[in-house]
């Protein structure tokens, strides 16, 4: 037992350090530009999938993220004198993000809408966008004004202002999913007759993709002014500061050059997909996806490597005569199992941020899948210790070991053998499962895969990839598994 | 050194023992009989608290061991106790099994308890399977092992629950005469067995249960030649 508790003990000072420290963003005396002055960087939130707003690049064979709201962002830093920090995440937990504290600023094409200004404060608008209809080029002829939407179905980039443009269009069923590609592909497919969307985006699409044609003879009509800078709200200082250094750029049209340039150089990473077929992405973006791969072996590693700790710690409690701890282990189990891993992540990494603690995104990864694999390991090995027989508890205890030497010394190292090969079973399951961090911004090989559709304007063949890597990495898995569960059954 | 004082116990609904009061002095032999079902073993069970008695007392060199506040572990040193599924560790090596408790309970240094557990198994005719596993050993060298393993940690007792009732005919001698030696060394034993020929010449005393109470209680020889009840006669005209 005794044991048992160190390890418990080193795991919460591993996270703890992992954590770090709380952080003091709701302290207001200090300011919000003292306390990003102080800590020497500004941390920016935006949705690399954007161009030419912010999308990944790659520049000397790194992985980069540019754009015009990153020139901006940079600006801003620059002011404030402090390095710059990027997160990229999905645009629709970009606020709950800033609110939380994780990051200090939302530059994401990000316009200032009513609904949104209730939870966070926006700049003046830095530029101004126009929204334009895309459609299948063979459709063209169909849509000459936004009433020819009525009866159509209409897709839009997930809690973006194009989504709120569009419910307010009469007639029109809406498909609002986060990728951008995927909407794409969705037009493609056929599941969707039009998209909505900015028209130097579409024109970056239309120009990779010959079946798409943006729609220039109508403008749909706007909700809000344009792109803003979003913050927190009560940080009239920093916001003062953020218009300050906008407002002669805007003047002196500054950030149109800035805005022309970014288009150019989204435009100019497009030409490794036109050339050499389909899968041409590799030869650029191999780097990337071989370090997706390596950050989803780590955190499926250390999700099961924590998790078996959590796992043991809990079937022990499950297996205690005291009843309250056998009643907590199995609430903790119950609720883990019961509610989606997708929500469980969001909690972790937007909710905990609230409560002061600051996490990286591959940490909150980490803890979700740790805290989730937890649940179904404890099962695990709450069965291989039943399943070894009742006499052997028996017999310790008759020869007068209490029953941590007993579990120690007699009952877990058989359980072993009947937990390892589920357990592998588990770690398969969990690199499977953990491509669902990516939407926390862990650049996992799924991330990879999303970024690289991004860029490229390949909506489907890096997910071909992603899925070979993946299925690549569960055999090769489960045949070593095979081999140590032969070798363990050859010592019995 | 062992007193049982108006026992009972329940399993649910289920009344095994009904009121079992003796003692069992030190030296003494007594051997436990009667028909399945009579609650010889949960008796035996009680003895060392593997089973919680519903009620009543365990006293045991002067300490109930019902007494919530003492340490069951430490009293369990005192009181070997022999299973009729040997219960090995089978991931332990035959010398392991037998030193694994002194090591880590009594915290014997391992080279004392490795000489101890030699001798011990030399005594039960084992010197020669120190490094084998549990697995390659058969059924009566299995139970000779567990002796020895229950003799390691020195006690003032030994249960035996139907020790030799899982072997084969062939091998019931071999752990009947290592018991044989243990009782002539002045062992205090507390034997559960359908052995009736060990219960006549090794026994001091036989215990004889049925429907969860004594119903005898005698010397073998008198329990055998001129038993009292109709229920110890008609048990033992049918296993004679």
């Amino acid at each position: 037992m005794k044991k048992i508790m160190n390890m418990m003990i080193s795991l919460v000072v591993i996270l703890t350090l992992f954590v770090g420290i709380p952080t003091n963003s709701i302290s207001a005396d200090s300011g919000k530009i003292a306390q990003i002055q102080k800590n020497g960087k500004m941390v920016l939130g935006t949705s690399a999938d954007y161009p030419p707003y912010e999308f990944h690049t790659t520049i000397d064979g790194k992985d980069v993220i540019s754009g015009f709201d990153i020139e901006i962002a940079k600006l801003i830093a620059d002011e404030l004198g402090v390095e710059l920090e990027i997160k990229d995440m999905e645009f629709s937990g970009l606020l709950a993000a800033l609110q939380s504290g994780t990051i200090d600023i939302v530059i994401a094409g990000m316009q200032g809408t009513e609904e949104r200004k209730k939870s966070v404060d926006f700049s003046i608008p830095y530029y101004k966008s126009v929204n334009r209809v895309m459609v299948r080029t063979e459709d063209a002829e169909k849509y000459q004004t936004i009433s020819d939407l009525n009866g159509t179905t209409v897709g839009v980039q997930q809690g973006t202002v194009q989504e709120t443009i569009a419910r307010e269009i009469e007639g029109v069923k809406i498909r609002a999913i986060a990728n951008l590609l995927n909407i794409s592909q969705d037009l493609l497919n056929g599941n969707i007759d039009a998209m909505i969307l900015e028209e130097a985006i579409g024109a970056n699409l239309a120009k990779s993709n010959p079946k798409f044609s943006v729609q220039m003879g109508f403008v749909v009509p706007s909700v809000a002014e344009g792109g803003s800078v979003a913050v927190a709200k009560g940080n009239e200082d920093f916001l003062a500061k953020i218009n300050q250094v906008l407002e002669p750029k805007i003047a002196d049209g500054s950030i149109l050059q800035l805005y022309v340039e970014a288009g150019e150089l989204a435009s100019s990473g497009e030409e490794i997909s036109s050339e050499g077929g389909s899968f041409a992405f590799l030869s650029v973006y191999w780097p990337m996806i071989l370090k997706g791969t390596g950050m989803t072996v780590f955190v499926a590693f250390l999700g099961v490597l924590f998790g078996s700790i959590l796992g043991l710690f809990l079937s022990l409690l499950k297996l205690s005569k005291i009843k309250l701890l056998d009643l907590l282990a199995t609430a903790y189990i119950e609720v883990v199992r019961g509610t989606p891993i997708l929500i469980q992540i969001y909690i972790i990494f937007y909710g905990l941020p609230s409560l002061g603690f600051k996490l990286l995104p591959v940490v909150a990864g980490i803890i979700a899948i740790t805290l989730n694999s937890g649940a179904y390991v404890s099962e695990i090995i709450r069965a291989g210790i039943n399943a070894v027989d009742e006499g052997q508890l028996e017999a310790g205890q008759s020869l007068g070991m209490s029953y941590g030497i007993s579990m120690r010394e007699i009952i877990l190292p058989q359980a072993i053998k009947n937990i390892l090969p589920a357990l592998g079973n588990e770690f398969i399951t969990i690199i499977k499962e953990s491509s669902i961090i990516s939407i926390i911004g862990v650049m996992d090989i799924m991330y990879a895969a999303n970024t690289i559709r991004g860029n490229t304007y390949q909506p489907f063949t890096p997910l071909i990839v992603a899925a070979a890597i993946y299925f690549v990495l569960t055999f090769s898995l489960s045949r070593v598994l095979a081999i140590v569960e032969r070798k363990l059954n050859k010592d019995a | 050194m062992l007193n049982i004082k108006k026992l009972e116990k329940s399993f649910g609904t289920n009344h095994v023992l009904k009121g079992i009061t003796t003692t069992v002095a030190k030296g003494e032999v007594v051997v436990v009989i009667g028909p399945s079902g009579s609650g010889k073993s949960t008796l035996l069970r009680c003895m060392n608290l593997l089973e919680v008695p519903t009620s009543g007392a365990v006293i045991f060199e002067g300490i109930n061991l019902m007494d919530k506040t003492i340490e069951i572990d430490k009293i369990r040193q005192k009181i070997g106790m022999v299973f009729q599924h040997f219960n090995l560790f089978p991931h332990k090596t035959i010398l392991e099994n037998v030193t694994l408790s002194p090591i880590k309970v009594k915290k014997v240094e391992k080279a004392v308890a490795d000489k101890f557990g030699k001798e011990l198994l030399d005594k039960v005719g084992l010197s020669d399977k120190y490094d084998s596993y549990p697995s390659s050993l058969s059924g009566g060298q299995k139970q000779r092992v567990a002796i020895a393993r229950a003799l390691a940690m020195e006690p003032d007792v030994m249960l035996f629950d139907e020790p030799t009732s899982a072997l084969d005919p062939e091998m019931v001698k071999e752990v009947l005469t290592v018991m044989q030696d243990l009782a002539k060394e002045g062992m205090t034993m507390v034997v559960v067995t359908h052995e009736m020929g060990f219960a006549r010449e090794v026994g001091d005393r036989v215990l004889f249960m049925d429907d969860g109470l004594i119903v005898e209680d005698q010397k073998p020889k008198a329990f055998f030649e001129t038993p009292k009840t109709a229920r110890a006669k008609d048990f033992l005209s049918k296993v004679l």
